[in-house]
């Protein structure tokens, strides 16, 4: 659906991207990660068409997003950061506005802002003018503008800044549940929540994609190895030695607190070694409260280079 | 067609809603107001004895300040407030051309400017009721007033919307709406003070001061409605191409 092909841009001398290549299929939730100046928001703007690459291809459906512009643009609903609104128009007659300007029909624009205002939860503040609504009713607007015109390509920065964890918790639902039949990009800085909602997830760094993929691929690389934590109670020494006497074990960590031993358990290539574990632990009477694989430390995926992947 | 529709609608509320708005529709009647009171001022030196108004006209010099503070009040949000309140993005993100949208806001500006001096056909009611002029005989005065102030109105409001696409600070953008104007306005003079013939006939032909005294005169030629209108459309055609150069550049 969406498709950035060797993509880099220049401001000036300034190099901003270089050489991204990403793709985002229907019913596909793509969460972009990267740090403030990674190159999120330039990315994004180049998929809705509003800003050129100076390298490579964006496409959308196949069709290049510069060459035929307004045709792309009212295929692709997007919400740029900060939510720009115009603060003196009332909320049903900005999307009232947006409607018209998206080129909806009289009769269909006043049917889908209906309906985008009942699934944004905008029908008690329909008639307040924007300037009065809080960061969060702004955001909501700002969403249910993206969505008027049913595009197949959602392109949102930071479609939850300023929103409370409860309406946050809804906009994903409500982004999840768009992604069921179209292709949904999000910039965002909430780590955990992405890794929670995207299908997929792509790490910006140092102006290219560090990590792409799914989202499970991208938390757990085994290819490199996978890491149990646990934290076993019973004799300190024998719980070294069997844990280090088990198959497919190539290094333990070990610390004491309160009681307990809390290990870090590293595996030979992509073995997973959380069932093993708890039957030693079964077999040798330990008591155990936690047993989890290790998932890719997510900060870390943002603070180096290369998104923290590494044997 | 619909879109630049939109966006003339959307632009007329906020001339209309804001105090922004309310504002310049306020500076607007108290400079034409002051300028009436100027006229009406001049009565008492027996001038307004005259059954034409044309020599209050000519004479009247406060026109000219209401054209140069106007017309960068109308402007200088069309684009530039859009660029400074980041919410230009959010409507080239739309599917409509800069072209559209330059159209569109620069029509609305026009609306607006040619309501605002509609306003001032009050004064010549007040004068038709209250002084010796004589309307009938100075119809032809009163049509010319009115299509220079459409062309001219034309012509200040695209330098205006031009000026507007160039930056991102309202502010300056009427800074540079008054600049422009005052260059369209005071170069021809310059070029009158030379001894060259060619840059005194140039002159001649680009002089909104002489295009005035034509219309007012009742003489309404193709070269002055070519003028404005071309010079209307080429600012209007720069403004469009400047907001699609910024798409490349920001």
């Amino acid at each position: 659906m969406l498709e950035f092909d060797q993509v880099g841009r220049r401001f000036g001398a300034r190099r901003v991207l270089d050489g991204v290549s990403l793709t985002v299929e229907r019913r596909q939730l793509l969460g972009l990660l990267g740090r403030n100046g990674a190159g999120k928001t330039t990315l994004l703007r180049m998929g809705a068409g509003l800003l050129p690459p100076s390298q490579g291809r964006v496409r959308v459906g196949g069709v290049d997003v510069i060459r035929e512009g307004p045709r792309i643009r009212q295929r692709v609903g997007y919400l740029p950061e900060n939510c720009p609104l115009y603060g003196e128009m009332r909320v049903k007659e900005f999307l009232r506005f947006r409607a018209g300007l998206k080129g909806l029909g009289s009769g269909r624009a006043r049917h889908r802002v209906d309906e985008v205002t009942d699934s944004c939860g905008l029908r008690e503040i329909r008639r307040q003018p924007i300037r009065r609504l809080s960061l969060g009713f702004r955001q909501r607007v700002a969403l249910a503008e993206a969505l008027l015109a049913e595009p197949e390509l959602l392109i949102l920065d930071e479609p939850t800044r300023g929103l409370d964890p409860l309406q946050a918790g809804q906009a994903w639902d409500l982004l999840r549940d768009l992604a069921g039949d179209r292709a949904v990009v999000v910039a965002t800085h909430d780590l955990e929540t992405a890794a929670r909602h995207c299908t997929h997830l792509a790490v910006l760094g140092d102006g290219a994609v560090t990590v792409q993929g799914r989202t499970a691929q991208v938390l757990d690389p085994l290819p490199h190895g996978s890491v149990v934590h646990a934290e076993l109670r019973g004799p300190e020494r024998g719980i070294e030695e069997g844990l280090a006497g088990m198959a497919l074990v190539s290094e333990i960590e070990l610390t004491r607190r309160g009681g307990w031993t809390l290990a870090r358990i590293h595996g030979v290539a992509t073995a997973d070694l959380r069932l093993p574990v708890a039957r030693l632990a079964m077999d040798r009477g330990w008591d155990m409260r936690e047993l989890h694989l290790e998932r890719r430390d997510l900060q870390r995926l943002l603070e180096t280079p290369s998104g923290g992947a590494g044997p | 067609m619909r879109s630049l529709g939109w966006i003339w609608r959307r632009e007329m509320g906020w001339f209309v809603r804001t105090p922004a708005g309310f504002g310049i529709g306020v500076l607007f009647l108290i400079l034409t107001g002051s300028s009436f009171w100027y006229m009406v001022g001049q009565a008492g030196m027996g001038l307004l004895g005259s059954a034409s108004l044309r020599p209050y006209l000519e004479a009247n010099p406060l026109q000219w300040v209401v054209m140069l503070l106007t017309v960068p009040a109308l402007t200088m949000n069309l684009i530039a407030g859009e660029k400074e309140s980041g919410t230009i993005d959010h409507l080239l993100a739309a599917p409509v051309g800069a072209g559209q949208v330059v159209a569109g806001k620069f029509l609305a500006a026009l609306t607006a400017y040619l309501l605002l001096w509609s306003l001032t056909g009050l004064h010549l009611v007040l004068l038709a009721r209250h002084s010796s002029w004589d309307p009938s005989a100075d119809l032809g005065l009163v049509a010319g007033l009115g299509t220079l102030l459409v062309l001219s109105g034309l012509f200040y409001l695209a330098i205006g919307t031009l000026c507007s696409s160039l930056t991102s600070s309202p502010v300056l953008a009427a800074v540079m709406t008054m600049g422009g104007m005052c260059l369209v306005f005071f170069l021809p003079f310059l070029a009158e003070l030379t001894d060259s013939r060619t840059a005194q006939s140039v002159a001649a032909h680009i002089s909104p001061r002489h295009h005035a005294a034509a219309l007012l005169g009742g003489r309404l030629s193709l070269a002055v409605v070519a003028y404005y209108l071309s010079g209307a459309w080429l600012m209007l055609f720069a403004a469009a191409r400047a907001l699609e150069a910024r798409m490349w550049r920001a």
